[in-house]
């Protein structure tokens, strides 16, 4: 029945221009939770962290401006004359320690651990000689010691450890460990792990790099290690499969312990069946027990261990299966989309274009939503519901007044708004989601 | 774009066009007509060919007179852009004529399967006389391609009197001659027929042959003419069959690099970056015997991909090669008597 329950829009950070307006250093590329789920952080192509705190008042949840700081700055690289961008690609928290926030922020090439901390200010007053103002005092009796008097406090984002120089190919992905002590770093053709207090040594557990670069036919596109056994880490690759590996095994990880792959049918094959495949996120559940992948036109849902199909397979927009072609052309079949799953693994969440996204019900039980993360949404439409009850902003899946799935049509669609990065809180339904340069907050 | 992309979308992947019939409604492919390009189209007999030839400033009589020859496959639309650029510089001076060759473009007659040099000769030295008898205006010839090996043996063999200047574009002998064994083979990559005029000049825009979409949109229906099918349904096929000339290649280009640079008049050759200097070229172009230029954003269709600049580098060859007017000079100081 619909009423007033229902995923509903709370927030949203940021100026809501129009497209073209956008400057392009404020996109954000990159949204995460911290583990308790108080804190929220976002990273944009200029290279930015955005900090936001949480406060409960009396009407629910809010969450505000924390601080922000520079991570990266652009960088040139000189022998291959190229440039290295300062978006950053993603953000890891680590557990909190002595009242300070800490994460790892990278971009294409270089990890940085950060220590974010309140710094309480001191002023010195009493100052006897006033920068040269006021002449030396005649006698000791006018000699007035300096004091430290508090000013303010602030917050304060220190770099702690520069990881750099260990990535020839773009970083995708870092991922931290159960262990509290390492975290590995993914490029497209290398995986390296790390030791948080060790910053010029890293070791190499993956790579796929070929002998001869022509003969490249396949990247790592994400990687993860498994929330609570230190030993197992997964990688996605562009080809559409999933490797479980265990470090135990072997100092290089090359042999996986478990592969997840769909085979293909090879009647539907045709020139765009590789590229769509392609997994562009995937991430285990807070058990360790499911594995959520997202490729251009599914979302699955792995068991951890069957690996030779998925548990189910959910089509997210399937209305774009007659436009792969105008998508190779404007090459938005290369996005990556990214893909969420609830703290207690009950939801997963992905987005689409148009900046519409989807929620999905993974024990089959209740409804799935679609919303869209849109400036408009702030006057919350209403829509009618069967017994004449509102709902906000929420588009149910089935039906009942509201766009649904069936409804849209692809010549319609914004394929310049699309909701690539986003994030679940850990213990209950809250949703941020990046619509370009607007964050958008939704709670269930 | 990043290295996955790069595995999918390598420079040259050519996807299947989504469906030809879209590209009749496409603006950006419509056919350009010639007029917008040039003031006359005429038809020259000589001989037993009649020649079409485009031109604009026929009416002038003083100042120069700039004779385009296309090349193989080509027409004289393909100089379109270029000579439209130069007569409008200085259109009460300027004559430009732009013919399409035998067995190209409008041209008809007799024989036109006979591509040998000295006909080809032959036929511009005749255009040139029928349209400009008793001649005592400079003419600045420009060839491209196999038309660069026309105007050079013109030049050279003097059958073209008053040749202020000779203009190459994009040919050199040495390279032609290597690339002579591949040509069968870029022959029979293109398409047999299109099925539309838009669709042909997507294609020459799409495969990279014409670079400049304004030119391609003009040229382009030149090179291509209606064939109707048994089901009453028309097809466009090539207007020019490049393959029955070939006995013809080797005679076209053999020579060349010596007769260009004996010919007695001002010499430009214009190349792409593609090209390089053959050793005969290359010990003159130190000895200083002619001026190149080299425009290597271009493709080998130099004056359709740059016209401008092929414009500016042929209208100041001209001018730098004037002959001087002393009868100005002479009126500006007249001395006191």
């Amino acid at each position: 029945m619909e009423s007033e329950r229902g995923w509903k829009f709370t927030q949203c950070f940021g100026d809501k221009a129009d497209l073209e307006d956008v400057t392009e250093a404020d996109i954000i590329s990159t949204v995460e939770f911290d583990h308790s789920g108080d804190y929220l952080a976002t990273g944009d192509k200029g290279g930015r962290v955005v900090l936001f705190e949480r406060s409960d008042n009396k009407q629910g949840c809010e969450y505000k401006f924390y601080t922000e700081f520079q991570s990266h700055e652009p960088e040139f690289d000189y022998l291959k004359s190229l440039e290295i961008e300062e978006k950053i690609n993603r953000i890891k928290w680590l557990k909190p320690n002595n009242n300070s926030l800490y994460m790892l922020t990278t971009n294409d090439k270089t990890i940085k651990l950060w220590k974010v901390c309140e710094k309480a200010l001191k002023l010195v007053t009493e100052n006897n000689l006033l920068d040269g103002d006021r002449s030396p005092p005649p006698d000791i009796s006018h000699l007035r010691l300096p004091k430290l008097v508090p000013h303010e406090n602030i917050i304060a984002a220190i770099p702690r450890k520069i990881y750099a120089n260990a990535h020839a190919y773009h970083i995708n992905s870092i991922s931290v460990n159960s262990d509290d002590e390492t975290y590995l770093s993914a490029d497209d053709l290398r995986i390296n792990l790390w030791n948080l207090g060790i910053n010029n040594q890293s070791f190499n557990i993956v790579d796929i790099k070929p002998a001869n670069m022509e003969d490249l036919t396949e990247v790592i596109t994400a990687a993860e290690f498994h929330p609570t056994s230190c030993n197992y880490f997964m990688y996605s690759s562009s080809k559409g499969t999933i490797k479980l590996c265990d470090m135990r095994e072997s100092a290089l990880c090359d042999q996986h312990a478990k592969q997840f792959e769909e085979p293909e049918d090879p009647a539907s094959k045709n020139f765009f069946s590789e590229i769509i495949s392609s997994v562009s996120d995937v991430r285990f559940s807070s058990d360790g027990r499911y594995i959520l992948s997202r490729d251009y036109l599914t979302l699955r849902l792995w068991d951890v261990n069957m690996e030779k199909q998925p548990v189910r397979t959910i089509s997210v927009h399937d209305y774009l299966k007659p436009k792969l072609c105008d998508l190779y052309e404007n090459d938005c079949i290369f996005d990556k989309f990214e893909c969420n799953i609830s703290g207690d693994g009950t939801h997963a969440m992905t987005g689409s274009y148009n900046n519409y996204f989807s929620i999905y019900d993974l024990t089959g039980a209740g409804d799935d939503v679609m919303l869209q993360a849109d400036k408009n949404a702030f006057r919350a439409k209403r829509i009618q519901g069967p017994n004449g009850s509102k709902s906000k902003v929420g588009i149910p899946r089935n039906g009942r007044g509201g766009l649904r799935k069936e409804d849209i049509d692809p010549e319609n669609i914004d394929y310049n708004r699309k909701i690539l990065h986003s994030s679940w809180h850990p213990r209950e339904n809250t949703l941020a989601v990046a619509a370009t340069n607007n964050l958008f907050i939704f709670t269930d | 774009m990043d290295l996955r992309q790069s595995i999918f979308k390598p420079g040259n992947v050519q996807l299947p066009p989504l469906d030809d019939s879209t590209d009749s409604n496409s603006a950006h492919l419509k056919p350009l007509p010639w007029s917008n390009y040039f003031e006359d189209k005429q038809n020259v007999s000589v001989g037993d060919t009649h020649f079409n030839v485009y031109s604009s400033g026929m009416a002038n009589t003083s100042g120069p007179v700039f004779v385009f020859h296309h090349g193989a496959g080509h027409s004289g639309l393909t100089f379109g852009l270029v000579s439209q650029y130069i007569y409008n510089s200085d259109p009460s001076h300027i004559t430009v004529v732009a013919p399409d060759f035998r067995g190209h473009g409008d041209t008809i007659g007799e024989n036109q399967d006979n591509l040998s040099l000295d006909r080809l000769v032959d036929d511009l030295a005749g255009i040139v006389d029928a349209m400009f008898p008793d001649n005592k205006r400079h003419i600045v010839l420009v060839g491209h391609s196999m038309g660069g090996a026309v105007v050079a043996h013109a030049a050279a063999s003097k059958k073209i009197r008053r040749v202020l200047g000779l203009a190459l574009i994009d040919i050199v002998e040495g390279s032609a001659m290597d690339s002579l064994s591949a040509i069968p083979a870029f022959i029979n990559a293109r398409p047999q027929t299109f099925r539309s005029v838009e669709s042909a000049i997507r294609w020459h825009i799409d495969a990279e042959h014409i670079q400049n979409r304004e030119s391609a949109r003009l040229s382009v229906p030149s090179l291509i003419k209606p064939i109707s099918k048994e089901d009453d349904s028309k097809v466009w096929a090539w207007r020019t069959q490049l393959m029955p000339s070939q006995r013809f290649w080797r005679g076209w280009y053999s020579e060349l690099s010596r007769t260009f640079v004996s010919a007695p008049t001002a010499k430009l050759l214009v190349l792409a970056g593609t090209d390089r200097l053959d050793k005969e070229l290359l010990i003159a172009q130190m000895q200083g015997k002619f001026q190149l230029e080299l425009l290597p954003a271009a493709g080998h269709t130099i004056q359709e991909d740059l016209p401008q600049r092929v414009g500016d580098v042929v209208l100041s060859f001209w001018k730098r090669n004037q002959p001087l007017d002393i009868s100005a000079i002479r009126r500006v100081n007249p001395v006191p008597s």
